[in-house]
């Protein structure tokens, strides 16, 4: 059987990487001027989907025999889902205490 | 005329991921909280296409049951159980902008650096044809059964505290 040829339009390991980090950096301006707390919690999964979109260029391209970077990808999507859960719970105690979900005004905690 | 199959996975990738940038950018960008989370649906659609793409079709299917199935309706159900009686600008002050513009940025130049610079084991992808079901199942089930084990009791603790933290008390 003869080697296969390298393909025309190569999507190569670097491209899914480089998403990813897209990704992640726009959730970072997201987490960090967002003043709605559900707006912050949004920004996070968008940090976590980059991250999944890299364990899944890397078990396309490094290790493609097993693959592993999938099994990871389907264990972050459990701690996100964990993640959310806990979070909107959170937020939804303390608006009913403040009435507020803005960041900057709880800051009852601060140093 | 036969399409070759390369130039399908190029052109589904780079579609995929436009429209997932654009969904990213749109979450950030957009002014109310409730376009935030209908900007957060279409990105984790064009991410889940991008899964599919990239041969992890279990994934992506995963991915809009999860993320756009539960965690979106969770998040709009957060949106709408939180009404804010003062409208308040949905993003903090220009300095906050630009310090955070600043950090993202050398944080992706940083990795870009990374990324182009080191020798990955850039080996031949394997087929997007090939179902990774099975793959996933022996993983999941042989080699991290411990892991897949302690993610169930994750989710049940989870569960537990997200009801007890939201009760009315």
């Amino acid at each position: 059987m003869p080697p296969a040829a390298p393909p025309l339009y190569p999507i190569t390991l670097q491209h899914g990487l480089i998403l990813g980090a897209l990704l992640f950096a726009i959730g970072i301006v997201g987490a960090l001027t967002k003043r709605n707390a559900i707006a912050i919690l949004m920004s996070i999964e968008l940090m976590l989907n980059g991250v999944i979109v890299t364990f899944v260029a890397f078990a396309r391209h490094a290790i493609p025999s097993d693959l592993t970077g999938q099994v990871f990808g389907i264990f972050i999507m459990t701690v996100a889902a964990a993640e959310a859960a806990v979070g909107l719970a959170i937020v939804i105690a303390v608006h009913r205490v403040r009435r507020t979900v803005e960041v900057d005004a709880i800051d009852t905690l601060q140093g | 005329m036969v399409i070759p199959v390369d130039f399908l996975v190029a052109g589904g990738f780079y579609t995929f991921a436009l429209i997932a940038i654009i969904g990213a950018i749109g979450v950030v960008a957009a002014e109310r909280v409730f376009h935030s989370a209908l900007f957060l649906v279409l990105a984790l659609g064009g991410v889940a296409g991008v899964f599919i793409v990239l041969g992890a079709d279990f994934l992506g299917a995963v991915e809009i049951l999860v993320y756009v199935g539960a965690i979106m309706v969770l998040i709009l159900f957060g949106i709408m159980l939180t009404p804010q009686h003062v409208q308040i600008p949905e993003t903090g002050g220009p300095a906050r902008v630009v310090s955070a513009l600043v950090v993202s940025g050398a944080v992706f130049l940083l990795s870009l650096a990374v990324f182009l610079t080191s020798r990955w084991p850039n080996s031949t992808p394997t087929p997007s044809d090939v179902p990774s079901t099975p793959f996933i199942a022996s993983g999941l089930l042989y080699t991290y059964a411990f892991p897949f084990e302690l993610a169930s009791v994750l989710l049940l603790i989870a569960m537990i505290g997200a009801i007890v933290i939201a009760r009315e008390p």
